[in-house]
């Protein structure tokens, strides 16, 4: 069976009408207090981990430090010219003992 | 003007909460309780309401930091309570725990008379008989989680396909496609009640 449009518009009315009068419980003061204990246990649990939560919200705030300092020791790093390959050849073909012995041991 | 001074104390309220005064909540808990009741109410059963409006507040509460504009804290509560309601289905239908109510004969007359009835306040008064709200809920349960809460709050409750996207956070496109789609549904569910006396 095919409902009409206006068939379609009068079953709506009496739907938003039955929609709008279901029953609401009053938000009362047993209600209000209970929340307020939960979210008293809510807090309290948060507190516990509050170093956590610091971390969480602040740890953020040093990125851009971080940034500026990985940006400088490369800088750094650079216009020192260190060739790390180049000065473990040279320490090898001088004195391939003591350079094996530093390698194994530390001395 | 007293509007303004009200979402100023929001703000106020807000700000201290987040310093770690908890029990200045509460003051949000009084103003705003049979807000989110009502909301609450107009999604899910009767049964359920109080506690889901609780865990709107806590969920509220925990993402009070994350609230740009205090004094918008009203429509971002309405909001939360929206998508908490949404959440609720959504596990009940994936629990399968979702009630499946039988219609009677009663039901179908009521359908019958809604829709050969002309006069004006027939719908109103048709509308406070509880054989609408059961089948109501029973053409509701036919429905997906998601076509259901865009028909609520479409269909139901008349907000504008905008308003329904913000407080699913949902495009408008979106709900405009779930909305048709969900109007189509609930008119093939009801067809068939009329034509056959509903035992769906």
């Amino acid at each position: 069976m095919n409902i009409s449009d206006n068939q379609k518009a009068k079953i709506q009315k009496a739907f938003v009408t039955a929609h709008a009068g279901r029953e609401q419980p009053p938000a009362n003061a047993a209600w209000k207090a209970d929340v307020m204990r939960a979210l008293r246990r809510t807090a309290l649990t948060e507190s516990s981990s509050g170093i956590t939560l610091f971390m969480n919200r602040h740890l953020w705030q040093l990125v851009p430090a971080a940034c500026a300092l990985i940006l400088v020791l490369s800088v750094i790093l650079v216009n020192l010219d260190v060739s790390l390959d180049y000065e473990l050849a040279q320490g090898f073909m001088a004195d391939p003992v003591a350079f094996r012995a530093e390698q194994f041991w530390g001395i | 003007m007293a509007h303004n001074s009200d979402k100023g104390h929001d703000s106020e309220i807000i700000r201290r909460v987040i310093d770690g005064e908890v029990d200045a909540f509460g003051h949000l808990v009084m103003k705003y309780g049979d807000y989110v009741m009502g909301i609450v109410k107009n999604h899910l059963p009767y049964s359920e309401v109080e506690e889901t409006a609780q865990e709107v507040f806590l969920k509220a509460y925990q993402s009070l930091p994350s609230l740009k504009d205090g004094a918008r804290f009203r429509p971002w509560l309405a909001s939360i309570a929206v998508r908490t309601c949404y959440d609720y289905w959504r596990a009940q239908y994936r629990s399968r725990e979702v009630p499946l109510s039988a219609l009677t004969e009663k039901h179908r007359e009521w359908l019958e008379t809604v829709m050969t009835d002309n006069s004006a306040d027939a719908f109103r008064s048709q509308g406070l008989r509880t054989e609408a709200r059961e089948l109501l809920d029973w053409a509701l349960e036919k429905l997906s989680p998601e076509e259901r809460i865009v028909l609520e709050l479409v269909y139901l409750e008349e907000r504008s396909v905008k308003e329904a996207a913000q407080l699913l956070g949902w495009s408008s496109a979106n709900v405009k496609v779930r909305s048709y789609r969900a109007r189509k549904k609930l008119h093939r569910v009801l067809s068939t009640v009329a034509a056959r006396g509903g035992r769906a």
